[in-house]
């Protein structure tokens, strides 16, 4: 028992230095750095699904540029678009989803 | 400049007051047609120098675009006397190409605001509890306090690049308060009493467009009524709203137009309000727009030295009269703007007649010089 203790105690370590640490450090855990309980990765996932939204169908700018006037720090979130759907979902560290859909020419986007 | 003269004539339709509901309008004012007329090569060739120092200072890039560095212009669009004297783009946008407002949004909402009591139907005195479902302690908010940015609500307006679970804002518009950004402003402590203290709040700005959005409709107006009361009379046609997933009207962030269009908006106000003879904002509202918010007045010191602000817009004038020098150095002091993140703004300048709109991407927020750019705009912009 005792020898199968350490590599757990060593792998728990690890996984707190790799995934716990990181969170920490991006606000996840609420009220460890402000008086809202949204991290980094929440904001960071609506952000760029509404803004990105926004910038294909309301300023009709193309994907690339949209991407790029976007990204925010830090980088966490991924971003897909249903062109067809006039849909943007973005995604951050498996948790953290958010959606926008573009609803019509006066009322641009809203996140859902 | 014959070419000039031509469109001047034909794109301008003369009016005059007197039509329904046009109380105290200007009577001599000229209004853009389905477009701005424009003399912009006109004043090229009669201000060459001036042009081109306007456009080295405004649309040249500092490094790689992906470095985000200074001054970053996505459109620059001055109106002189009812004419385009100036139009110039960057960065991939164009005269059709809308662009994002961020809180030049919020002087949009207060001339919404304003059409709502140009209809009878929202009083500035009024509790916001009269409009909105709001916990008791929260009755002795009114709509000018909103409009004055002085409800006393406890804000914190940082954005990207501080703390991000201390911004109120960010929670509002991304975060724990989105699906529902009235409700989220109103669950907000209070910091002071309503009007005793001015503190600029994303949060005022959302809930007056909330207090709009809920008297019109209790009137009978559609969700359309921003358009068919403000935007389509102007002819601004790219005017875009958006709103939360409750149906509010982002009107503190998310207003979007072409610069010639928001180059209209301007221009509703420097005429006080009036459009083609018709008056769409109260009689006296502009003045009072464009007042020093009155704890400032009353000795308070102003949030930056060049942030005076008035009802929703920014001032160039001395926050007292005995206090600092105004705000824009070498700019008149008539002018006030409507100034958003990454450096939007539309500029109105009665004494002037001149409406400068500037949109941008400054992720350097303390890149652009403000005044700079609006001593070379109208040196540049001028009439011959």
């Amino acid at each position: 028992m005792r020898k199968r203790a350490k590599p757990v105690a060593a792998a728990a370590a690890v996984l707190a230095a790799i995934v716990v640490a990181p969170l920490a450090a991006l606000g996840v855990v609420p009220g460890l750095k402000g008086r809202y309980a949204n991290g980094d990765p929440e904001l960071a996932v609506a952000y760029r699904a509404k803004e990105t939204c926004s910038c294909l169908w309301v300023l009709e700018r193309e994907e690339a540029y949209c991407r790029a006037w976007t990204e925010a720090s830090p980088d966490v979130a991924r971003v897909e678009v249903d062109a067809a759907g006039r849909i943007v979902r973005a995604r951050a560290l498996v948790l953290w989803t958010a959606q926008a859909r573009f609803v019509d020419a006066r009322s641009g986007c809203v996140l859902e | 400049m014959r070419l000039d003269a031509t469109l001047v004539l034909a794109a301008f339709v003369a009016t005059s007051a007197g039509a329904a509901g046009g109380e105290g309008c200007p009577e001599d004012a000229a209004w853009p047609a389905e477009d701005w007329p424009t003399a912009v090569e006109a004043v090229r060739a009669a201000r060459p120098a001036e042009v081109k120092s306007l456009e080295r200072y405004a649309f040249t890039l500092d490094g790689l675009d992906a470095a985000r560095r200074g001054i970053r212009t996505d459109g620059l669009v001055i109106v002189h006397r009812g004419l385009v004297t100036f139009e110039r783009y960057g960065r991939g946008f164009g005269p059709g190409t809308r662009h994002l407002g961020w809180s030049v949004s919020k002087s949009v909402t207060s001339a919404l605001a304003g059409v709502a009591v140009a209809r009878g139907v929202l009083r500035l005195g009024d509790s916001i509890c009269r409009y909105l479902a709001a916990p008791q302690e929260r009755c002795g908010i009114t709509v000018r306090h909103l409009l004055e940015w002085t409800s006393g609500l406890d804000w914190t307006e940082s954005y990207e690049g501080q703390a991000h679970q201390a911004s109120s804002v960010l929670a509002m518009l991304y975060g724990v308060g989105r699906r529902d950004m009235a409700g989220f402003v109103l669950a907000q402590g209070a910091r002071d009493a309503p009007g005793a203290r001015w503190s600029y709040s994303s949060g005022d700005s959302l809930l007056l467009a909330a207090v709009a959005g809920r008297a019109m409709a209790a009137a009978g107006a559609g969700p359309g009524w921003p358009w068919t009361e403000l935007f389509d009379p102007l002819g601004m046609r790219s005017a875009v709203l958006e709103r939360d997933a409750a149906g509010t009207l982002v009107g503190s962030s998310h207003f979007y137009a072409t610069p010639r269009d928001m180059a209209r908006f301007g221009w509703l106000f420097l005429e006080d309000g009036c459009w083609r003879g018709r008056r769409i904002l109260p009689a006296g509202w502009v003045r009072q727009a464009t007042e020093v918010s009155p704890p400032l007045r009353a000795g308070s010191p102003p949030p930056a030295p060049d942030a005076v602000p008035g009802r929703q817009w920014w001032l160039n004038r001395p926050a007292t009269k005995r206090g600092r020098s105004a705000p824009w150095p070498g700019v008149p002091e008539d002018a006030y703007a409507a100034r958003g993140h990454w450096g939007q703004a539309i500029v109105v300048i009665p004494s002037l007649q001149m409406v400068i709109v500037r949109v941008g991407d400054d992720r350097d927020e303390g890149a652009l010089g403000f005044a700079r750019l609006l001593r070379l705009a109208i040196a540049a912009g001028k009439l011959p």
